[in-house]
């Protein structure tokens, strides 16, 4: 398997956690760029852990139960799958805020 | 072990597969067949499962590369294209194609734009034809056609002769023509059947 058919799945698996996460990162990016601060970064990750545990606990009370098993088949277990959409998540998070630190910096 | 709340649905399951054989499991409503796959393939945390293939036990974090499972419900992403599935699978679409000759016109349609018995014969035929040495098909008689009922089990039959299956199913018939040996689960436990007289024993026929 690719690594763009992996990013394709984790996408397809954890579609909702990534849009919601995406929201909140442009957010903290728009922030950032209006103002820095170093309580700001421990801040931000501190909601976003947050905001994570709440959307995956929603997620999970709605979720089809028999969706997992087209990853299983593939050989990528729940605990893969769910480790790569947290790590996509905050790494997108950290480009962002990144980006906006070398543009405003 | 699987347990609810205060209710055990399974206790001791234990089923075997065999290359070139097709294993049937049968069981009433609620009896836990589909919770011992799911335990099987790590879809439901349970204590004490064990998976071995010659007598080695498989790394279930890797499970899906050794044995293949068809679920009760959809599992395909709604909005992937049959083909972009077929693809991730390592399956030729148009191999699919050749047994079931109406999919020709899904090969860029997702999932939702299916019926519930088109969405699974795709998802059955995504399955088996995907290479692993095991299957297991968590009814995959259920809202499909008669006419689809005997290319299903043709394909149960072609696959056997080089892999291992366990099909469980409410279609009686359906399963009893394809299985070479039947087991039953009932009361947390699983048994094997040598004949109609212990289906009857463990209250799944009267």
């Amino acid at each position: 398997m690719t690594l763009r058919d992996r990013i394709y799945l984790t996408w397809c698996y954890g579609k909702t956690q990534l849009v919601i996460g995406l929201v909140y990162n442009l957010v903290c990016a728009s922030w950032l760029s209006m103002g820095i601060s170093y309580s700001f970064f421990v801040d931000a990750f501190i909601i976003k852990t947050i905001i994570y545990a709440i959307t995956l606990f929603l997620i999970y009370q709605f979720r089809n139960r028999d969706a997992i098993f087209f990853y299983i088949n593939l050989g990528l277990s729940r605990r893969k799958m769910e480790l790569s959409v947290l790590l996509l998540d905050f790494l997108s998070l950290a480009v962002l805020l990144t980006a906006v630190l070398i543009i405003y910096g | 072990m699987v347990r609810f709340g205060d209710k055990t649905v399974l206790s001791g399951g234990y089923i075997t597969s065999e290359t070139g054989k097709v294993t049937g499991l049968l069981g009433r409503n609620g009896a836990g067949k589909s919770c011992m796959f799911r335990a099987l393939m790590g879809g439901l945390k349970v204590e004490n499962v064990m998976v071995s293939i010659d007598e080695k036990p498989v790394n279930r974090q890797r499970i899906g590369l050794s044995v293949k499972y068809l679920p009760q419900g959809r599992m395909l992403p709604e909005n992937m294209k049959l083909s972009r599935a077929f693809e991730l699978y390592g399956v030729n679409y148009w191999s699919f194609v050749n047994r079931f000759p109406k999919y020709s016109r899904f090969h860029d349609a997702a999932l939702w734009e299916l019926s519930g018995g088109e969405a699974r014969v795709a998802e059955l035929g995504l399955v088996l034809l995907s290479e692993a040495p095991f299957y297991i098909l968590d009814e995959p008689f259920s809202q499909i056609d008669p006419i689809n009922i005997e290319a299903v089990q043709a394909l149960i039959r072609e696959r056997s002769r080089d892999h291992g299956i366990i099909v469980t199913d409410h279609n009686y018939d359906a399963i009893s023509k394809v299985a070479d040996n039947l087991f039953v689960i009932a009361d947390g436990y699983t048994s094997p059947v040598h004949s109609r007289d212990d289906l009857v024993r463990h209250g799944y026929l009267r």
